[in-house]
Order: structure tokens, then sequence, then C-alpha cells
């Protein structure tokens, strides 16, 4: 008899287990664990990190029960303005995201605390598989706040097309690309040529300024400041300036990738992950549009200058939350996107580069393996710099960079951008080409370092 | 014979046993009526006739679908206003423009013109209407000689929607002329063209033909489209531009891209978080579908370009090449188009969810089958056992009373009948002693009777009684000597010579009637 009561109250016990659930069952929607994310990959246009994001949330995600929900795939400028919003609660913010992509300037819009430390979440041994300089880049004090997932650097972007044409026509080589003051020179033949169009635009002088001064071993930014009083400022400063205010160099707002779609600009200094943007056809104001052949060359510097070429990139910010699991969810993911077949698959589609040492060295290597042609292309051009001796320089870090950047792009785009009107209405009423621009570039160098001081 | 325990018998039982077994029976009856009770509830339950499995989810699922039928309604209705409104300033600015509308054909600078006095319309529109974007198109082009036939207009988008709140976004040109964006400051949008290619939105563009020329009647919802070298999708508001003839020059509204539904429809998760809400509509044989989900994972898509909607009298399937949901859906009409409002979750958590409930259900109707099993044993144990015991005691005690009885009866019958033989032989023996002894002799033995000492009486009683030498001796505590002298002087008295001729007389004395030993012994 107790054996029998034994046996039913096993078979009791095992339905009571079953009625409150104690077995293997599919995960509730309640146990999912949702992270939003803001990135930058890939804006308008097909995102590649959208379609990585797909694959991790219907496969390590799902097994996880990790749900990247992106809410919002802008550019870095609209991003940095949302968080800022955000964190000083101004009305209309939305609330901060879970995850989100910054460059490094945004670490010092946040309490120290709020930002989760990837450190904690990964060991030495996984930390030391990314490449140092990009890892070094995230270090704020002691912690880890940016996680590199994908990094770039600067390149020259040409619409081969035209240019030939307008090469062909006027007598002159892509050897124009070799020099800054090469290009301002052929850029303002360009313009003359091309009844008014900008040749060339620069997407931050920011960076031209930091490579080309750090080329001219000086230091662009002294003391938390433009460092304007150095000769070296004024020697970058000369050559950009003849462009910008004879018209050569385009120093108007707003995306080299926008002009590059109307033909308004043939040449573009920026991101290599501008490639993104950078289509293969042109439309005019008729509608028409036209094949074009791209050609990716690397950043030119002055002359007489090192050759060196910023480092750039943000990385993956986590805000911290009060619930662990989310945190660890937040380090699943970002071990996923930066483990070397998915990071080289999410990369090589944007035109960034590898994070890990093994998979930086795969694409190196190897550059066969990209089987987009352009973006080959690109590739082999950044295999060059690497090649050629190009120094790499990180953006300074110090108390109000972010909207140091800002006035400096600012200033210069407005003070050249006026400068030009005054060349062209001063031209149009008979004074001397020479003359003028000499006067202006003075006039405008001091205008600029008298606005940054 | 072991006897079966009738409810006649235990209720005499109770009757004799008092009140606590009373309440132990009460009891007892009581667990077996509730276990009934339970069983039958659940077996009515897990067939369906009551609160069938899944009520609850379905009770949700029409509760959410109600909510979101009544939010479609109120925002699209407030879009269709202002899309009006905006219809109605684009029609003035088209009868105000220099140019006649016959001659904005092929004509960029008068296009762009336009362009650049609609912007503002455009612009102030967008940011007042809770959407994703605004366009307009007018039936023209710039350039008619192309492959391909274009509509133009401007198509602007907010380029970092994130919110309902559009204060903050900034704004960029899907399609339109890059001067008036450079003009406004605005960047182009990463998929930008010129104009719009014909064929693109085709619910759209079929405004431009429709017979319905009035913004406030003639307005309708799209379905989703995927915007080209984009991975947005979306559905535009459309409302037709006139001319002060009424004639159908171009089509105006919103956009509603998939993060806008999305955000503006987000189900109130209250009751279940893996309900989503879903917008389909069907165009030419294709159905497309916007998704808004809780707060939920694994649907893998916020839009789907194919869908198909098997309506079913309790809950309908979507069914997509990526996920299939089970909901309850509802047919909505927004101004000249037709939708189909649903609250749906995806049929692997309903699956699930169901499976759960019949899994339970059975648990919990095994588990009070397997506890009322081990109520009934222990019940048996604890209260009935010791009554059929106690039970069994009094009727084996009863049969053995009976089976002594009998024996009883049967020796008494037997004793009887050897009394009645003994008498017999007695009285034959009697009347063969009296017919050989002297009448003297024995008047002289019954007379000296008398004359016999106490102890010598008590030896003669004991002879009497029929007790052997051996048992006189033992019972006067005498020795051979002691029962030879009374012996002796026994005989004397009586006038006996031996203890043969003293049995007789003492036999024959039993059977007389008259016997003085009997009143003697009567005293």
């Amino acid at each position: 008899m107790k054996k029998l009561i034994s046996i039913l109250l096993a078979m009791s016990l095992f339905s009571l287990m079953i009625l409150t659930g104690c077995t293997n069952s599919k995960p509730t929607s309640d146990e999912i664990i949702t992270l939003t994310m803001w990135h930058v990959y890939g804006s308008q246009t097909e995102s590649p990190l959208n379609d990585a994001i797909d694959e991790f949330n219907t496969t390590v995600g799902k097994d996880n029960s990790i749900f990247i929900k992106v809410t919002s795939v802008t550019d870095s400028s609209d991003i940095d303005n949302a968080l800022t919003a955000s964190l000083d609660e101004e009305p209309g913010a939305v609330s901060l995201p879970d995850l989100f992509t910054a460059y490094p300037r945004m670490a010092e819009k946040f309490d120290n605390e709020q930002l989760l430390n990837w450190e904690d979440y990964f060991s030495d041994k996984e930390l030391r598989s990314y490449r140092e300089d990009f890892l070094s880049e995230g270090y704020f004090g002691d912690k880890l706040l940016m996680l590199p997932i994908a990094k770039s650097s600067e390149l020259l972007f040409v619409n081969k097309t035209l240019f030939d044409r307008f090469a062909t026509a006027k007598g002159v080589s892509d050897e124009c690309f070799s020099s800054i003051e090469n290009i301002s020179s052929v850029a303002n033949l360009y313009y003359d040529w091309s009844d008014g169009k900008s040749m060339l635009q620069i997407n931050d002088f920011y960076h031209y300024f930091l490579v080309n001064m750090s080329g001219l071993d000086s230091e662009f930014i002294k003391d938390g400041k433009i460092n304007t009083l150095s000769p070296a400022f004024k020697t970058a400063f000369e050559p950009i300036a003849r462009a910008g205010i004879y018209g050569g160099l385009c120093v108007g707002d707003g995306y080299a990738s926008d002009r590059w779609k109307t033909g308004e600009i043939i040449s573009s200094m920026g991101s290599t992950a501008g490639i993104l943007y950078m289509r293969d056809y042109v439309t005019y104001d008729d509608n028409t549009t036209e094949d074009i052949e791209t050609s990716v060359l690397p950043y030119p510097c002055l002359s007489t200058a090192k050759s060196n070429v910023v480092q750039r990139g943000g990385g993956l910010f986590a805000v911290k939350s009060e619930d662990e699991q989310k945190n660890e969810a937040a380090a699943v993911f970002a071990k996923w996107i930066t483990e070397k077949q998915h990071n080289l698959d999410f990369v090589t589609k944007a035109g960034y580069l590898p994070v890990t040492d093994s998979a930086f060295k795969a694409l190196f290597e190897n550059t066969d393996t990209v089987e987009n042609a352009k973006y080959k292309m690109l590739y082999n051009a950044v295999s060059d710099q690497y090649d050629n001796g190009y120094t790499f320089c990180s953006l300074p870090l110090f108390d109000g960079a972010s909207d140091t950047q800002k006035d400096f792009e600012k200033v210069i785009k407005s003070s050249l951008f006026k400068a030009h009107d005054e060349y062209v209405k001063r031209i149009t009423d008979g004074e001397n080409k020479d003359s003028v621009m000499n006067a202006l570039i003075e006039s405008s160098f001091s205008a600029v370092c008298e606005e940054l001081k | 014979m072991r006897r079966k325990l009738s409810p006649k018998r235990l209720l005499r039982q109770i009757k004799t046993q008092g009140t606590a077994i009373k309440i132990r029976f009460i009891f007892f009856f009581l667990l077996v009526l509730f276990a009934i009770i339970f069983i039958l509830f659940l077996s009515l339950n897990l067939l369906g006739i009551i609160n069938p499995a899944g009520s609850q989810i379905e009770e949700s699922l029409n509760r959410e679908l109600g909510y979101s039928v009544e939010s479609i309604y109120s925002n699209i209705d407030k879009l269709a206003a202002y899309n009006v409104a905006f219809s109605k300033e684009l029609s003035e600015q088209l009868a105000d423009s220099e140019t006649a509308f016959e001659d904005l054909h092929d004509n960029p600078v008068a296009l762009t013109d336009l362009q650049r006095t609609a912007y503002n319309t455009l612009y102030t529109n967008m940011r007042l209407a809770n959407c994703s974007g605004a366009f307009y198109f007018i039936n023209t082009t710039v350039n008619s000689s192309l492959h391909d036939s274009y509509l133009n207009g401007i198509y602007l988008k907010y380029s970092n929607l994130n919110s309902e709140n559009t204060v903050r976004n900034s704004v960029c040109m899907f399609r339109g002329s890059p001067e008036i964006a450079r003009e406004n400051n605005i960047n182009l949008h990463s998929s930008w063209e010129y104009e719009i290619k014909s064929g693109t939105f085709p619910q759209a563009e079929a405004v431009l033909n429709q017979s319905e020329s009035s913004p406030s009647k003639g307005y309708l919802l799209t379905s989703v489209y995927k915007l080209p070298n984009a991975w947005e999708h979306v559905r535009l508001l459309c409302a037709p531009i006139t001319d002060d003839s009424g004639n159908i020059l171009g089509v105006c509204g919103f956009e509603i891209n998939d993060l806008l539904f999305q955000i503006s429809y987000e189900p109130y998760g209250n009751t279940d978080s893996s309900i989503a809400y879903g917008l389909l509509t069907e165009s030419d044989g294709n159905t497309t579908s916007q998704i808004s989900r809780g707060s939920l994972g694994y649907m893998t898509k916020s839009t789907y370009e194919s869908v198909k909607l098997v309506k079913n009298s309790d809950l309908s399937e979507i069914i997509t090449n990526d996920d299939t949901f089970v909901g309850r859906t509802r047919e909505i009409e927004i101004g000249q188009s037709t939708h189909t409002a649903t609250a749906m979750i995806p049929k692997d958590y309903y699956d699930g969810y169901m499976r759960n409930i019949n899994i339970k259900s059975a648990a919990l109707l095994f588990f009070i089958a397997l506890l009322t099993v081990i109520a009934g044993i222990w019940m048996t144990k604890r209260y009935i056992h010791p009554i059929t015991d106690a039970l069994k005691q009094m009727e084996s005690e009863k049969n053995e009373t009976i089976r002594k009885s009998e024996t009883l009866q049967n020796e008494l019958t037997e004793l009887r009948k050897d009394n009645e033989q003994t008498k017999a032989k007695l009285s034959h023996v009697t009347s063969t002693a009296k017919s050989q002894i002297d009448p003297d002799c024995y008047a002289l033995f019954i007379n000296h009777l008398s004359s016999l000492t106490p102890k010598e009486r008590e030896v003669f009683s004991l002879y009497v009684e029929g007790k052997s030498t051996k048992e006189v001796k033992s019972t006067l505590n005498i020795g051979d000597n002691g029962l030879k002298y009374h012996n002796k002087n026994i005989y004397s008295k009586l006038g006996v010579s031996s203890k043969k001729e003293l049995l007789l007389y003492i036999t024959i004395m039993l059977q007389d009637p008259d016997s003085p030993y009997k009143k003697m012994l009567s005293h």
C-alpha cells in the first residue's frame, strides 16, 4: 500500500509540476529582452547593420530571447542631437535608446555611471582580440564605454567619368590628386571649365586640419582650443582657402554625397563609409541620368606634410540598465557583431574596417574576398595607405570637443563662402584676380582666427 | 462467510455508532461529490462546452482590435483633415501660378518655381500632421522624352524619425529639385531621385484618374510600398489636387512609414504583450500589411509585402512568407479605400498557449483524479476499514455465539436423549433391583438414614452423587482407613453388607419420588 501511495504521490507531483509551468516551454513574450537601438550604418538606404541585426534576431538573439529593435537609422549629427535632447530632458525629447552608435565625443555628455562599462562583460582574452588602436579610443578614464564595431578612415572619391572628360579637355591627369596644393589648382581650373561647378568637397575640415598640422609636426588642438597661432594652421588653410574662395572647392553645407548625386562635385574627401552613398550615376536638372565610374584614392595631404589620415568611426555605447539582463543582452549582441565573420560580413558591405585583429588581417591579406568591385577598390586604397606609411590619427578628446568641431566646420565654411561671394563680385567688377584672391585669403584667415579664439 | 457492507447496514451502523461516524461519512461523501463536480467541470471545459480554452486570448484580441480600429480611425481622420486643407492650398497655388498647367510640361524652370512656392505649404503640413513624410506630385514632368514616365513634385521625409513627436526631426528630400533642397538647407535622401517614377505608387497614381475629385471625399489610403532603394515601407494617404473646374491635376498627401505605424499604433499590451496590430490592404490581388507589435520579439518583419488572409468564423489566419498569425479582423473604410484591421498574435505563440492550456488541464484532471484516488484510499483506510473490521468482528463474534449455542443445543439434545435412555435404563435397573431386594431391608435402610453422623452423611452424599472412592477421599481429605471406618459404620447403621449393596439401595432411593433423602436434600 505504501508503495502504491508513493507512486501516486510522485505522479501527483509531476502533474503539479506541469501545472505550475516547470516545463521546457517556449519563452513568453514577457521574457524577451528588447533592446532599442539608434545607429548610423546605412542611413535611409539599405542598411548593412539592419541586415546583420535581422540575422542576429533570428539566430543567436532568438536562442537567447534577445530582440534588437532598431528605432532610428540616421546620421551621426542627428543621433548626437537626439541624445543631447534626451539627456537634457528637453520638451519633446524621446527616451534614450538602450544601444546607440556615436563618436567618442558623445561620451562626455553622459554622466560616468550612465553608460555601460563593456569591460565588465568581456574577458581579457576577448578584449585582446580587438585592434588595440581601435579599442583604446573607447576608454574614458578606466572605463571602456565605447566598443568598436566598425571603424573607418578617410579617402578621396573621384567621379572618374566626369573627371576624365575634364582632364581630357584641359590636359590634366589624376596626378593632381597627389597633394592638396595640386588639387586646389586643378579644382579652380575645373570651376572655370564646368561653368561654375566645384570639383571637390571636403566633408570634415576639422579632420583635414588635424592630419595636416600633425604632418607638419604641429598640434591642431592646444589647451582645448584650435591652435590658430601655429604657422602650420595657416599652411593648411592657404590651399583650401584658395580653392574655396575661387569656387573649385565646395564650401556649402550638406554632405558631399548629395552633390555627388547631381554632379555638382566630382570628388570628395571623406569617410570610407561614404562609398555607401556614392552612387554609380549622376542625375541632372532635366532628370536625365549618366552612369559613372568611381575611383578611390588615398587621402591627399599637403605636399610639405607627412602623410597622415584620420582614424574615425564611432563605436557602440550601451545605456546602463538597472535590469542586469539588459546589460548582459547588450554584451551578447556586441560580441556577436564583432565576431570575425559577422563583423567582416557587416563592415565590408558598408565600407568600414573590421575591428578585431583576425578580421582585419583576413581582409587586408586578401581583398579579393570582397565581391563588390567598387568596395574592393576602396579596401585596396586603404591598404595602400597602410603600405605607404600613412599615420593614423585619432580625434583628440577634450572638454567641449563636440561643440568645437561643429563650430570649426561652421566657421571655415561660412568664412570661405562669404569670401567666395566677395571674390565673384569683385572679379565681376573687374578687379585683379590674384590680388583679390590674396587679399581675401588674408582677410578670411584673420576672420577664422578671430572667430576661433 | 464474508458479508458485503451494504448502505443499509452502514446506516444501521451509523445509527448504532453515534455522531462521530456520521460526521466522518458526511465529510467523505462531500469529498466524493466535490471530486465528481470538479471532474465534470474540467471535462466540460476541455470539451469547450463552458469557458473554452483560449477564450481569454480571443477576448484580448477583440478588445485590442477595438482599440486599434478606434485609434486608426481617429488618426487617419485628423490626417485626412490636414490632407484636405493641404490639397486646397496646392490647388490655389496652381491656380495662382503664372504658368498655365499645360505649359508646365517639359518646363524645368516653371516646375522648379512651382516647387519653390509649394515647398513651404508641404513643409508646414508635414510638420503639423502626424506623418513620416509629405508629398505632392502633378501630372507632368520636366522631361517627357525619357524612356520611363515621371511625375513632378516634391516628396519630403523625416530623416531620423524615432517618435510620434517630429518637432526635432530633420527633413530630407526624397523626390524633388535639388535646387529647392539646397535653398531650404535640407539634405537629399540617400535614395533621392529628381521625380517620382510612374508605377512606384500605383494606387496614388490612380487618384489622378478617379471620378471623385473632391479631396474630402476622394481621399484614400494606399497599400504598402517599399521605397525604391531604401529599407522603408510606406503607405500614402492621398487626396486629389484639382483646378477650378474640378479636374484632377495631381495628388498630395502624407506618408505613414512602418516605423511611424509601429509608434502610432503600439498595442496597449496590458493584456498580452504578444498582440500586434496589422493593417492589411488588398490591391491587384496582392495583400500588403503594416504591423505594429508590442514589446514582444520574434516577428521577423514590421511590414509584409505579400500576405494571405484566411478568414474563419472564430480566428482568422494571417499568413506571410516569414510568419503566420492568428487574430480577429474587421473591415474598415478609409475614404475610397477598404482595409482590414487586425489584432493578432504569432501562431506559434497561440499554439504554444493552447498546448500549455491543454497540457495543464489534462495535468489538472489527472492530478485531481490521483488526489481523489489517494483520498479514497486514505479515507478507506482511516474510516471504512475500522468500521468494516468492527462489523466483521461483531459478525464473527455473533457467529461464534450462534455456533456455540447450536453446539450446546445439540449437546443438550444429546444429553436429553442420553438422559432419557439412562432414565429408561435406570428404571429398568431399578425395577430389576427392586425385584431382587427385600422390601423390609430397603425400609430399614431408608429409616436409618437419619441415624448417620454428619461425617457419615457427607460420605453417603458423595456416594449418592456418584463419586468414586478416590474422589470421596480427595473431597473429604481423608485416608483409606478413615473411609473404611466411615463405610463400616454406614453399612452397619443402614443394614448393608457391601458397597455394591449400598449403591444398589442408593439407586433405588434416587428413583423413588417419595424418598426421604430427596426431602432431606430439599430442606
